[in-house]
């Protein structure tokens, strides 16, 4: 874990938790598990979204916000507005970037930053050049566990890794549709994997399920049930172990002093970063 | 099982065809050409005995392919691992024993297969090794599955490498790789081929792309339920379907893990509406048709019902996602495991996908089916067969009849003289057509005048060159490909070469095909005018109208046994073009990544000047793969179609050359035959009665029977198109 870190940042640069990866992998379950609620639109069916923006707020109520496509502007919004900026695929939609203010939210000064999912290796995202924005992020690399080896996913990872060497992690998701001694022998061979592909060090390799952990948060749950208990353990494990690496991270990250509200995160050279780099395929 | 009576006509036929066999061979009452004949009859025999329903599984690597064959055989024979797995080509046909046979480029040394026979001694497998030590059989005694996996573990899988290194050498030789079992679920005429998800190795996708699909009658393409919007093979899907131009089955598998009302066949939402968009998005034809499948579920339950399972192991089975009443009441059931079995089948939606894919295989799909071609062949060769024993035997009865036959002798020769006339002006004029002349005082293009003019420079660059650059200007892909050493333009590159190449081939096959089906129509009509002939010998006044009545039989068969013979020898003899096509453009995308790699270095060109650099390489690379070769010994695209060509027509015209000259030959000697037997017939009319009789009712049997299965099948031959 001891490569995640570049201790030396300037401490005007958000510390920043970026998750990437292709649609469908639970991108946003990963998060909204993360946030222990469902803040997150969540959805199986392709949707284009400008990138969201989470932290911490300052009052005792959620604020949801977004930056205008034109003037840059920030607008304050309601939840549904919130929710339907996030959603339809036909109607355009004029925000550049959204954020939601949680007072609730576990990590006091990382800003998660949710991005667009993608349906295939021609339309992917680009991946965020090695911005200074990014000094303090880490990033998240969301797939699932069955399909984390496949050829694009590896070609991500060479790149994430090229660009943000020792900031980057992969979470393989959906791990509890596996039989225990399976998802054993995945985490067992992943760094090799990694290795014999040319990235080393091989970045850390989470296999957990984001679904069993929001169902571990809001108690009873038949899926929850349904799984093995050696199996709910492995994801248990795998998901406590990557909750403790992000608040690992956050805990090193040069902290600026300023509480987060819509203006200064919207208007954040990190969000700058976030938008630019969506620029090329951004539906909306 | 609705594949029953196919399998009793095969068998049928077999038979059919080994009495034919034996009286052309043996009996003396036969008076033709007997090598010609036993030939035909064996190439007819291998036909029906080698020709199996193919069909293919495709799709990307873990979607679950391996395990619905599983499932379709009826046990775990083929390894399966939730990470990629399937790195080679299985061939899955039925055999009297469990055993895979190994087929190698060289023969095995000493050394491999005893660390071969010493990894399979662990788990009651043996190794057998032909002669010549090409040939390996793995065998199985105990015809169980288990064993079976294990020992293909070495061999088909993508771990191999890592865990069975020692082996390498051994499957780096492989040739083919055939799994023979004795399984109900497996029918006697179906081949099943497991491939390798799609993106893998370049070689493997070639030849299924150029030789396994082109080759096969069905092609179940596999999509993950969860991922269907993530398909990242698109394109070659696309190539699948448009180059089929026929039905193809998706299966989105795994569909165990969607909501109950995302499984919507109807494809009005859910998954299968998202893929029919991807279609719809991407121009790709919808001619598919949609099933949802849990192939683990169909196993397991298999495997419940086998006792290969057990209801604890179930129950501890993660993957199977039981839903826990579900669990509950089948735990407190009176036969737990029986209901949990009937619980999975229902739930994996299997048997109306494999109820519908043996009904499009049996009903719809009956192009190359071979009960039907064989079935003509048996028909039209045991009327033959019949003519000289009828001939025989009427004049057995009615001896006068000789005189009638000298009488109208030179009615004969004068009906002969015309059909071979007819013939030879019908062959001058596909002679022009295949290798081009003047007819009627216009000039005909030959087949390679006409491959020459589809193949131009002109037309590779509006095909090949310009949709290529459009596309590297779309899309940030000039970036990608940058970033990516070169490898998406060479991709994009041979996509477009393969498409350009597929359409040239596919417009003269429909040139070719016209003219050998006008040749061929004409062929047959004119045999059969000869066959006429022959069975009227004794029948003087039926002779002289034996062309009239032919012409109207002409239109019901439109093909006579010469056709049926001129166009499945034309095909032996010719082959497939395709694998050798796969081979060149592999070569020549080579040839690109090496020369762009040069250019890496150049951060600072702009999009202009990359284009502007990259233009003349893809120029000069689709040229050469094209139309003509870098080095001498690989041959161009263009050489190879011709090559093709060249050799059709002449194997055709010597097809049809050698057909009527048997079919002529045969009118003559029965007619000599006849006469010579004069005396004899005369004298031992009873006897020669008694012993033609039998084998008047045999051969009439046989040929009624052949006649009514080519009835019932009422798809015009030789496509369905």
């Amino acid at each position: 874990m001891d490569t995640l870190f570049t201790p030396e940042t300037p401490a005007t640069l958000l510390p920043a938790a970026v998750f990437s990866g292709d649609f469908n992998t639970g991108k946003s379950m990963l998060i909204n598990a993360l946030l222990h609620r469902e803040a997150l639109f969540m959805s199986r069916e392709e949707s284009r979204t400008p990138p969201v923006l989470m932290a911490k707020s300052q009052t005792p109520e959620i604020q949801y916000g977004a930056r205008m496509e034109n003037s840059g502007e920030t607008m304050v919004l309601s939840r549904d507005d919130f929710l339907n900026a996030r959603k339809t695929n036909s109607v355009p939609c004029d925000s550049e970037a959204l954020a939601v203010l949680l007072p609730d939210m576990p990590f006091r000064h990382f800003v998660f930053v949710d991005t667009p999912g993608a349906s295939s290796l021609e339309n992917r995202p680009a991946i965020p050049g090695a911005a200074t924005a990014f000094d303090q992020s880490l990033f998240v690399l969301a797939t699932t566990l069955e399909y984390w080896p496949a050829r694009h996913t590896i070609s991500l990872i060479k790149e994430y890794h090229a660009r943000f060497p020792g900031r980057f992690v992969v979470a393989a998701n959906m791990a509890e549709q596996f039989n225990a001694k399976e998802i054993r022998r995945v985490c067992d061979r992943a760094r090799l994997r990694l290795e014999r592909n040319g990235i080393t060090p091989a970045p850390p390799v989470f296999a957990l399920s984001a679904r069993l952990e929001l169902a571990r948060r809001f108690g009873e749950d038949e899926y929850r049930n349904r799984i093995k208990p050696d199996v709910r353990e492995l994801c248990d494990c795998g998901f406590d172990a990557f909750r403790v690496m992000l608040y690992e991270f956050e805990a090193r990250a040069t902290i600026a002093s300023t509480a987060y509200d819509l203006d200064n995160v919207l208007g954040s050279p990190l969000a700058d970063a976030v938008i630019m780099n969506q620029k090329g395929q951004k539906v909306c | 099982m609705l594949i029953n009576p196919h399998q009793e006509n095969r068998e049928w036929l077999l038979t059919a065809l080994d009495y034919l066999e034996e009286f052309v061979l043996r009996d003396n009452d036969y008076f033709g050409d007997r090598p010609y004949e036993s030939e035909a009859i064996d190439y007819q025999r291998q036909i029906v005995q080698d020709g199996k329903y193919r069909v293919v599984f495709l799709g990307a690597f873990n979607v679950g392919k391996s395990t619905a064959i599983n499932a379709f055989l009826g046990g775990a024979y083929l390894p399966m691992d939730i990470e990629e797995c399937t790195s080679r080509i299985t061939y899955i046909r039925k055999g009297d024993n469990l055993e895979l046979v190994l087929t190698l480029d060289s023969g095995a040394t000493p050394h491999e297969t005893e660390a071969l026979e010493r990894f399979l001694s662990g788990f009651e497998a043996e190794l057998q090794i032909s002669d010549d030590r090409h040939t390996l059989t793995i065998r199985c005694p105990n015809e169980n599955p288990d064993a079976m996996r294990q020992a293909l573990e070495p061999l088909v899988t993508v771990l191999a490498d890592e865990c069975y290194p020692h082996f390498a050498p051994l499957r780096e030789r492989l040739e083919s790789l055939t799994l023979y079992l004795n399984s109900d679920g497996l029918d006697d005429d179906i081949l099943f081929v497991d491939t390798p998800g799609v993106h893998s190795i370049s070689d493997t996708r070639q030849k299924i792309t150029y030789d396994i699909i082109e080759n096969c009658h069905l092609v179940v393409l596999f999509v993950d339920s969860g991922f269907v919007g993530n398909i990242h093979d698109l394109n070659f899907i696309k190539r699948v379907i448009t180059c089929r131009n026929r039905r193809v089955f998706f299966v989105l598998n795994k569909a165990d893990r969607l909501d109950p009302d995302e499984i919507d066949p109807r494809a009005l939402q859910g998954p299968a509406a998202q893929l029919l968009e991807t279609f719809r998005r991407n121009d790709i034809p919808d001619n598919a048709d949609v099933f949802f499948l849990s192939g683990y579920r169909a196993l397991r339950a298999i495997e419940l019902d086998q006792g290969r399972l057990s209801t604890e192991e179930a129950f501890d089975d993660n993957k199977l996602l039981l839903p826990t009443a579900v669990a509950e009441s089948i735990e407190n059931s009176e036969a737990p495991a029986r209901d949990l079995a009937a619980f999975l089948m229902g739930q994996s939606r299997f048997s109306p996908m494999k109820e519908r894919l043996y009904d499009y295989l049996v009903n719809e799909s009956k192009s190359n089916a071979v009960v039907y071609q064989a079935s003509r062949f048996v028909a039209e060769r045991s009327a033959d067969y019949l003519i000289s024993i009828r001939n025989t035997l009427r004049l057995a009865r009615d001896p006068r009849k000789f005189e009638e036959l000298r009488a109208s002798r030179d009615a004969l020769m004068e009906r002969l003289a015309s059909i071979r006339n007819v013939v030879e002006a019908a062959l001058a004029d596909y002679t022009i057509r295949f290798r081009g002349g003047e007819k009627n005082g216009e000039k005909v293009a030959g087949y390679v005048e006409k491959l020459r003019a589809l193949l131009t420079a002109q037309a590779m660059d509006k095909e090949v060159v310009q949709p290529v650059l459009t596309w590297l200007r779309k899309d940030n892909h000039l970036k990608q490909a940058r970033r990516e050493k070169f490898k998406p333009l060479a991709k994009q590159l041979e996509h477009q070469v393969d498409i350009f190449v597929s359409d040239v081939l596919a417009t003269m096959k429909e040139i070719v095909d016209a003219s050998e089906k006008e040749m061929s129509d004409c062929v047959a009509e004119q045999i059969e005018a000869a066959r006429d002939l022959r069975s009227q010998l004794t029948e003087p006044e039926k002779m002289l109208h034996a062309q009239v009545e032919s012409s109207v039989s002409g239109e019901y068969v439109a093909f006579g046994t010469g056709g049926a013979v001129v166009g499945a020898m034309t095909g032996a003899a010719v082959g497939s073009i395709a694998p050798g096509i796969g081979t060149a453009i592999g070569a020549g995308i080579g040839g690109l990544l090496g020369a762009a790699l040069g250019f890496l270095a150049r951060l600072a060109w702009s999009e202009d000047r990359w284009i502007s650099k990259l233009t003349p390489l893809i120029e000069q690379n689709a040229n050469q793969m094209i139309l003509k070769s870098a080095a001498d010994n690989d041959k161009s695209i263009a050489l190879l179609i011709e090559e093709y060509l060249e050799n059709r027509g002449t194997t055709f015209e010597k097809a049809v050359k050698d057909e009527l000259e048997n079919a002529l030959t045969s009118v003559q000697s029965e007619y000599d035959a006849l006469l010579e037997r004069e005396a004899e017939i005369r004298s031992e009319r009873e006897k020669i009665i008694s012993r033609l009789e039998p084998k008047e009712v045999r051969l009439e049997g046989i040929r009624a029977r052949a006649e009514t299965v080519v009835e019932e099948d009422t798809l015009p031959w030789p496509s369905e198109t």
